[in-house]
């Protein structure tokens, strides 16, 4: 066996179907695989049939001991032949599994890396997530089984060949009832199929639901609403219930027929087969063997239904897949990338008119927060605006190129907008901070200290191999705070644009943050958004946007003194005034 | 085929990114997943009864053409009536309706009740999610919780929904089908003995092994549920820091790990089938033998050994159907008792407590507080009386937020008392808890669903109560300044907010926040950095106009904007999980302490 994860190459995302048939492609040897060991193993049984009807015919209608025992040993020896195929299938069609399912989470979770702020904007993450955790079984519960698509039609093929050769008639039945029991069983599978997306969909909602609740738990148990959500989960469950019940008719039904339609050539086999017997045309073992033979047949419609339900929601899974899959980045690269400018680059937002230097740190403070948003957003490029798109300008050159015609790695490679949404993930905090392997302990111990963060490492006795668990919960948001900022830091963006990095930690926190920071970020472009006196008092200059417009310019100092307005925006803040 | 599971991870590359394993929430005892089960027996038990009697009958239908067919075969060589053969075959066609119907009336019935129970179980999960305590919460993550309510669900459905009918038919066929062998010739069944000792040991072998087996499968896939849900959150963040090749190669790590557990439950099945697979293929073999010396001893009639031979085949599907389902059914038995776990988690809690001391009042004494073997607080007394409000500052990580969640009852203090309302909030359920104290801190949550659904958790009305009143809303709202921007909103309180839909900035959450709180209006606020995610202007004509509306409430305001702590009645400042400071703003500037060193950083004079 393979060993899993593998490489998955480019998914098909264009429909569900294809998406499909490039799983069975990426797998298509194990797959076959699977098929001819099951094959093999079914048609051990279609043996089995035909050694006891030729047993009956031989010697043991006279009571022949001989003929007993030979034929005895000829079954046994079959037995042993189906069985040591059985592990063989077994590995077949659980590698199938894996490697479909796997193939399916390595799929979606490579795209989700890819789509980054598109993903959650675009789709509820719990739907995301729930690709992750129940549609991977349908795709694998499907491929499981895909092998006896194959197997069973081996099957009816050496039964059909076996009946031909004893009786064409026989054989011919066996030919045209089997494609038609198939057919029969189609418009029931229909309903099914329908009933059951239909009750998929409200299980996708109750999860969704469900996964949503266990995100908000905190605040349920801290502020209240438990009775209210759970009436909403009672009633979604009571939901998903009913749409089961309808699907269960259908499923019932089907059952019902799966018995009943390869029952029905089993009698008329059996009753031709007798009359045909008492004319002498047949012998009794031939009945017996086509009796047998009928076991095996219904054993591959069976099996060929079975699969068939599973594709049917295997494929409903996979339309979710390609959903996702399908999603396409907000921020596209540009097809025709520009040139690079080399660095140093000035970055200038013409929408507002600020520009953050190529040196120092440039303070950016906005009347308006949804100006300092729609700024920080411009700048980083997670916001394309016709005639408004950022820009790097080259300082020696004064060429200037738009971010968005520059590939978005290369963007994010130069420019890091750094804000307080910043996801911390699971894991050590060592792996936390460093932007890639190999960072040694002085360069982290540094960029710990500039963002003041010194406490978060000492807290565990394990230092920076503490363990943070989901979100780095276990710190208070002004410790994640630090280390989100220490994070940004130890990257060393050629552009670093920190959104309020300061906003919840302490006020001596905060004032040694703003006197490291110039120091860290010595001979690299740093942006500040922010209105905190502290941080902008350590800047090299300040912007003041008004309306969305850049008004007034120069040292936090200056404009203190020189505009009101600014003085206002960024004072008002402070109590300066007596008590209220 | 390799143990892999059971041997130690291979060493990672070097600098790759290391794997964390979460504690997790606890898994309940075989004994209570039985005991829960049998609860379902009692309750459901008609309805199980009816599932089984109906599969009984289709089962005995299904007896009917081996049988008739031993009959044909006599008929045949006895050269009897061809008219005969016709209704010998007449009655196959009937016992084959029959048994159709039969088989569509068990399946309906098994899936009612399957999905009855089912209903019952998911509920009665999510009811034991919404009971965790806060603590619990915090530390578990919710990693395991989603793979609980994912994947455990999805294992139980599949067990519920298709295992345990199964089980019932198969084990209901088998009566059936060894009566009739033994009405045939009771010494058919020896066929049998020899299997009975192969099926048992391999079983035994396979049983031991496979649920630790399980339950580790079951493990990796929460880890890579984690990985998903990281992924998934943090897609934002990985491609604003370039992460993308690490975390694919993490979650391969996880794949890796899960494929791994995969691989030693293979191992075991493919050693437990053989066996398995003899003990009911070798017996047609046996059979065979068995009834040929009967039919040459003349107790059998060739047709009978026919029928002997088919009825033994017809065992063997469901035996095999039986065992098979020995897997399912560990899965969602382990994935029973994951779900039963999290009531493990559950605190012990009285629904309330006389009151001895007036609302609103606040007591610490000597209080003590470490979460593992560190100790944060240390012996902290404060009192607070009635409508008082404090602001409490102090450098991160020295204890603040802790002593806030003392306060709220989040967690027990390891030692001293927490007293609000002159009540221990320790003991106190969660419902009677919030009256006196509630807690909000800096991260919070939208709900899928409007604005109203996402206030209207705070009042938390019964079903079927009336509808919000969209007034008290509305001064709610306005009471956090959010009245503006959610009447400019799309559906204005309408509008649908949370996960999938349009996104609010993380300041307006926080007002949102706020304003559930202020709808759930408690004693004791303690506020912990609720408004760190504002423009510091809007932060504090919010704090002031939430002043007026809490007025008579007392509020325990965690900040580190000292205009918070300066518009406070008093102030604590709390260095190294100690109260050094407590007094007003002109009291403590005046002694020129910790806080006047704040204020005068804050002023850039320090």
């Amino acid at each position: 066996m393979r060993t899993l994860p593998q490489p998955i190459g480019v998914p098909e995302r264009r429909s569900a179907d294809r998406f499909l048939w490039w799983l069975a492609l990426s797998e298509r040897r194990s797959l076959l695989w699977s098929g001819a060991a099951t094959g093999a193993f079914m048609v051990c049984g279609v043996l089995i049939s035909a050694a006891l009807g030729a047993a009956l015919d031989s010697g043991l209608v006279r009571g022949d001991m001989g003929a007993l025992l030979t034929w005895s040993g000829v079954l046994s020896a079959l037995v042993v032949a189906a069985v040591a195929l059985v592990p063989v299938s077994h590995r077949a069609d659980c590698f199938n599994w894996y490697a479909s399912a796997y193939r399916t989470i390595q799929a979606v979770t490579e795209h989700s890396v890819r789509m980054g702020p598109t993903l959650t904007r675009r789709l509820p993450s719990g739907e995301v997530v729930a690709v992750g955790t129940e549609d991977i079984d349908r795709i694998g519960d499907f491929y499981e089984a895909a092998g006896q698509i194959l197997s069973s039609l081996v099957a009816v093929a050496a039964v059909s060949a076996l009946m031909l050769t004893s009786h064409a008639t026989f054989g011919l039945v066996v030919l045209v009832a089997v494609p038609l029991i198939m057919t029969g069983m189609v418009p029931l599978l229909r309903l099914f199929s329908r009933r059951q997306e239909h009750q998929r969909d409200r299980q996708a909602e109750l999860t969704t639901l469900a996964t949503d609740l266990v995100a908000g738990l905190r605040v349920l148990r801290g502020v209240g609403g438990e009775r209210t959500v759970d009436h909403r989960y009672r009633t979604a469950s009571q939901r998903v219930r009913a749409a089961a019940m309808r699907v269960g008719w259908a499923d019932a039904a089907l059952n019902a027929v799966r018995e009943l339609l390869p029952g029905l050539l089993l009698v008329g086999i059996v009753w031709y087969g007798a009359r045909l017997a008492l004319a002498g045309e047949i012998t009794v073992g031939q009945l017996v063997a086509f009796y047998g033979y009928t076991g095996t047949l219904s054993a591959a419609v069976r099996h060929l239904i079975h699969a068939l339900s599973l594709l049917v929601s295997a494929r409903v899974a996979a339309g979710r897949v390609v959903r996702v899959l399908g999603l396409e980045h907000d921020h596209p690269d540009p097809e025709h990338p520009a040139r690079e400018p080399a660095a140093p680059c000035d970055l200038h937002d013409p929408g507002s008119g600020v520009t953050i230097g190529a040196h120092g740190t440039t303070g950016v403070v906005c009347a308006d927060p949804a100006d300092a948003t729609a700024i920080a957003e411009r700048l980083g490029r997670y916001r394309d605006e016709e005639g408004a798109d950022a820009v790097l300008v080259d300082t020696s050159t004064g060429r200037a190129v738009r971010l968005r015609d520059l590939p978005r790695a290369r963007v994010r490679r130069r420019v890091l907008l750094a804000s307080n949404d910043a996801h911390l993930f699971s894991g050590t905090l060592r792996d936390e901070l460093s932007p890639g392997p190999g960072v040694s302990d002085e360069r982290l111990a540094e960029v710990v200290r500039a963002a003041h963060a010194d406490d978060v490492v000492r807290q565990s006795a394990a230092g920076l191999d503490a363990l943070l668990t989901e979100r780095g919960r276990e710190y208070s948001g002004g410790q994640q705070q630090r280390l989100r900022l220490a994070r940004a830091l130890a990257l060393d963006p050629e552009v670093l644009l920190l959104v309020e990095p300061a906003s919840a930690v302490d006020a001596h926190s905060e004032a040694a943050i703003a006197a490291q920071l110039p120091v860290e970020r010595a001979g690299r472009a740093t942006g500040l958004v922010t209105t905190s006196p502290l941080l902008l008092d350590h800047t090299d200059r300040v912007q003041f946007v008004e309306e969305g417009r850049l008004v007034a310019e120069g040292a936090h100092r200056e404009l203190l003194a020189a505009s009101p307005r600014y003085a206002a925006t960024v004072l008002r803040a402070v109590p300066t005034e007596g008590k209220t | 085929m390799t143990q892999t599971a059971d041997r130690a991870e291979p060493a990672g590359t070097a600098g790759a990114p290391r794997e964390y394993h979460t504690t997790g929430l606890p898994v309940a005892s075989v004994p209570t997943a039985w005991a829960r089960l049998r609860r379902a027996g009692r309750e459901h038990g008609t309805q199980f009864s009816v599932v089984v009697a109906l599969y009984g009958l289709a089962a005995l239908m299904a007896l009917a053409s081996p049988w008739v067919l031993g009959m044909i075969i006599d008929t045949v060589r006895a050269e009897g009536a061809s008219s005969r053969i016709d209704v010998l075959a007449a009655l196959i066609v009937v016992s084959l309706v029959l048994h159709a119907g039969f088989t569509l009336a068990s399946v309906a019935a098994s899936i009612r009740f399957g999905e009855t129970v089912l209903a019952e179980l998911r509920e009665e999960f999510v009811r034991a999610v919404l009971r965790l305590p806060l603590g619990v919460v915090e530390r578990a993550g919710t990693g395991d919780l989603v793979a609980r309510t994912g994947r455990d669900i999805g294992h139980l459905s599949h067990t519920v929904r298709f295992s345990v009918p199964v089980m019932a038919v198969s084990a209901v066929t088998l009566v059936i089908v060894v009566a009739a062998i033994a009405v045939l010739h009771p010494a058919l069944l020896l066929a049998w003995a020899p299997s009975l000792v192969v099926l048992w040991v391999s079983t035994r072998w396979y049983a031991r092994r496979a649920p630790n087996g399980y339950v580790r499968e079951l493990a990796t896939y929460s880890e890579l549920t984690q990985g998903v849900t990281d992924t998934v959150e943090g897609a934002h963040t990985i491609e604003a820091l370039g992460r993308q090749a690490r975390q694919i190669a993490l979650n391969e790590r996880r794949v890796g790990r899960a494929y791994a557990a995969e691989r030693y439950t293979l191992w075991l099945r493919c050693v437990w089938y053989p066996p398995l697979e003899v003990g009911y293929m070798f017996p047609i073999a046996l059979t065979f033998l068995v009834a040929g010396l009967l039919y040459v001893d003349g107790s059998l009639s060739l047709g009978e050994v026919a029928t002997a031979v088919f009825l033994s085949r017809q065992m063997g599907r469901p035996v095999d159907q039986l065992l098979d389902q020995v897997d399912s059914l560990m899965m969602g038995f382990t994935s029973l008792r994951r779900l039963l776990g999290v009531e493990l988690a559950e605190e012990p809690s009285e629904s309330d407590a006389p009151s001895s001391g007036r609302p609103g009042e606040v007591r610490l004494e000597d209080v003590r507080f470490a979460y593992t073997d560190v100790e944060v607080l240390h012996g902290v007394d404060l009192f607070l009386r009635p409508g008082e409000r404090l602001a409490v500052v102090g450098p991160s990580g020295a204890g603040k937020s802790t002593l806030g969640k003392l306060v709220a009852g989040v967690h027990p203090p390891t030692s001293g008392s927490v007293r609000v309302s002159g009540v221990s909030m320790s003991g106190l359920a969660p419902e009677a808890r919030r009256g006196r104290a509630i807690m909000l801190s800096q991260e919070s949550h939208m709900f899928r669903g409007t604005v109203v659904e996402n206030l209207a958790l705070a009042l938390d009305l019964p079903e079927g109560a009336a509808e919000v009143d969209r007034e008290h809303l509305w001064e709610a709202l306005a009471a956090v300044d959010a009245d503006d921007w959610v009447r400019s909103l799309p559906d204005g309180l309408d509008t649908r907010v949370g996960s999938g839909n349009a996104a609010l900035d993380p300041a307006r959450v926080q007002q949102l926040a706020l304003a559930r709180v202020v709808l759930a209006d408690p004693d004791v606020l303690v506020l912990d950095e609720a408004t760190s995610l504002m423009d510091p202007r809007s932060a504090r004509h919010l704090e002031r106009s939430l002043a007026g509306v809490l007025s008579g409430r007392t509020v325990v305001a965690i900040a580190h904007r000292l205009h918070t702590a300066h518009d406070a009645d008093r102030i604590a400042v709390v260095e190294d999980g100690r109260i050094s400071e407590l007094g007003g703003h002109d009291e403590l500037i005046a002694r020129g302490g910790s806080y006047a060193a704040l204020w005068h950083a804050w002023h850039g004079q320090g």
